[in-house]
């Protein structure tokens, strides 16, 4: 007898086919239906970042990412604000001499959703990849190289916001904080430069810098380690509904540089054994554990 | 993500986000459609029927939640009143298949059952329709069972209870199947 998750799994894996005939007479009707509809209005053109922006979730993650990027860039402007004998630019300056760093992000819609999760994965040689729903993202240099679609094994278009969070991360060299300020959707973020929050500090080897959000009472908060000087994690809140991100940095041992190679990554795709989740992981040190490492790199 | 592309192409009139839409969707749509109607050609109208009443609207249409759950409801309420429609004309004596009810003609077979699909889909027929809207919308269509809940005028208990039977029965007889 099998398990209600076998039966589960018969079921949505009972395929169906279509006849090309038929599509294309389906699809005719549709572009009939659709060329006959009122004419469009607006001929702007396209604007992704607003288009990110549109979805709460997406702008969340990417404020997420921002934020990160501001622990990279804030000491370039001489922000220097003191948090007990740590200052903000200690932190960003320790974080730009890290050669290879982590980011899981989760973020709920409100308080009652599940979270959603993104991961990130960036090396100080200007490689990024990025795991969004089921795909893989590579860049470099904040282009986006290929992205791969895990459950249908085949290379796709990149989902939009990993192609944004590689290309915000990769240039930091390029950043302005007023250009920053106003992709931050319109000036939700009041105080980007965050201050030090001695009420939220929990222990004596935690140092944490708060930024406040405009739209709302919510805030944004990052936790640095008093000694290493590394920003470790990020919390932001929205009042109104709930809807929080967190993210935790962490600081794994540097991958082999076969971990950013897409041609690499493509051949292992094409390999039945590797299943999605090594896939994921594939090459990279840290999945969970030091030792543990999906693919045998070769030497 | 990529719904929210599409539908904004789509409003500022790029038809050629029509075929990812339908590419994407048509499948899945075809599913769920033959699994609550265990009829074929009432099942693959239904989809035509959705698609292009998306595509007529599409310059104005705005995306509140998920493509594919709108698309799921479309044709789950078109499939709904199709069995609705069938059964008023058993009650009242007219003997007419459920697809010659529907307007459009459908000259060529367009879905290609898969024999592990034709055997969920007899299996389903055997449910009842409540269990079978419930099943089918969320492996099918992929709707949390709240949205079902809301959808069926019920609780998310009652819906939850739905699917645990649902799902016993189609074990049950996919196994039955599966044996012989």
């Amino acid at each position: 007898m099998r398990s209600p998750e076998e039966t589960e799994r018969l079921i949505r894996d009972a395929a169906v086919n279509a006849d090309e005939a038929r599509d294309a007479s389906v699809l005719g009707k549709m572009r009939e239906a659709y060329a006959g509809s009122a004419p469009v209005v607006s001929t702007r053109r396209p604007d992704y970042w607003g288009l990110v922006f549109e979805s709460r979730l997406a702008r969340f993650a990417a404020v997420a990412v921002i934020l990160l990027s501001l622990i990279i860039i804030v000491g370039q402007f001489g922000a220097f604000i003191a948090a007990g004998n740590v200052a903000w630019a200690d932190v960003t300056q320790q974080f730009q001499t890290v050669p290879f760093f982590y980011a899981s992000i989760y973020v709920k819609r409100d308080a009652l959703s599940w979270p959603l999760h993104c991961e990130l994965w960036m090396s100080k040689g200007g490689n990024a990849r990025v795991h969004v729903n089921s795909q893989v993202v590579f860049g470099r240099d904040g282009r986006v190289i290929r992205a791969f679609d895990i459950g249908q094994r085949k290379e796709v278009e990149p989902d939009l916001a990993a192609a944004d969070i590689i290309r915000k991360l990769a240039t930091p060299g390029e950043f302005s904080l007023e250009t920053l300020i106003q992709c931050i959707s319109a000036g939700k973020l009041v105080d980007i430069t965050p201050a030090m929050d001695a009420h939220a500090a929990i222990g004596e080897d935690l140092v944490v810098f708060h930024a406040k959000l405009a739209a709302d009472p919510g805030w944004a908060r990052i936790y640095a380690l008093r000694e290493s000087r590394l920003p470790v994690g990020l919390r932001m809140w929205q009042v109104a509904d709930g809807f929080t991100l967190d993210a935790l940095i962490t600081y794994p041992e540097e991958p082999p540089a076969i971990a950013f190679d897409p041609t690499a990554f493509a051949t292992e795709l094409q390999n039945r054994a590797n299943s999605p989740t090594s896939l994921i992981y594939l090459f990279l040190n840290e999945a969970g554990a030091n030792d543990v490492m999906y693919g045998s790199p070769p030497q | 993500m990529e719904d929210r592309v599409l539908v904004w192409r789509l409003n500022r009139g790029d038809a050629t986000a029509l075929a990812r839409v339908y590419e994407k969707y048509r499948d899945g749509l075809l599913r769920l459609t033959a699994s609550l109607l265990s009829d074929r050609a009432a099942a693959e109208d239904i989809v035509q029927d959705v698609f292009v009443r998306f595509a007529a609207t599409a310059r104005t249409f705005r995306l509140t939640g998920s493509l594919n759950g709108y698309l799921a409801t479309c044709a789950a309420n078109a499939a709904r009143n199709t069995l609705k429609a069938a059964r008023r004309r058993e009650t009242t004596g007219i003997d007419e298949d459920i697809a010659g009810a529907s307007d459009a003609p459908s000259p060529e077979r367009w879905l290609i059952s898969s024999e592990q699909f034709a055997r969920v889909s007899g299996a389903m027929g055997e449910l009842p329709p409540e269990q079978r809207e419930v099943v089918t919308l969320h492996l099918y269509g992929d709707m949390p069972f709240r949205e079902i809940a809301e959808w069926q005028k019920t609780s998310i208990k009652t819906v939850q209870s739905r699917y645990r039977y649902g799902l016993d029965k189609l074990r049950s007889l996919l196994n039955g199947e599966m044996n012989t």
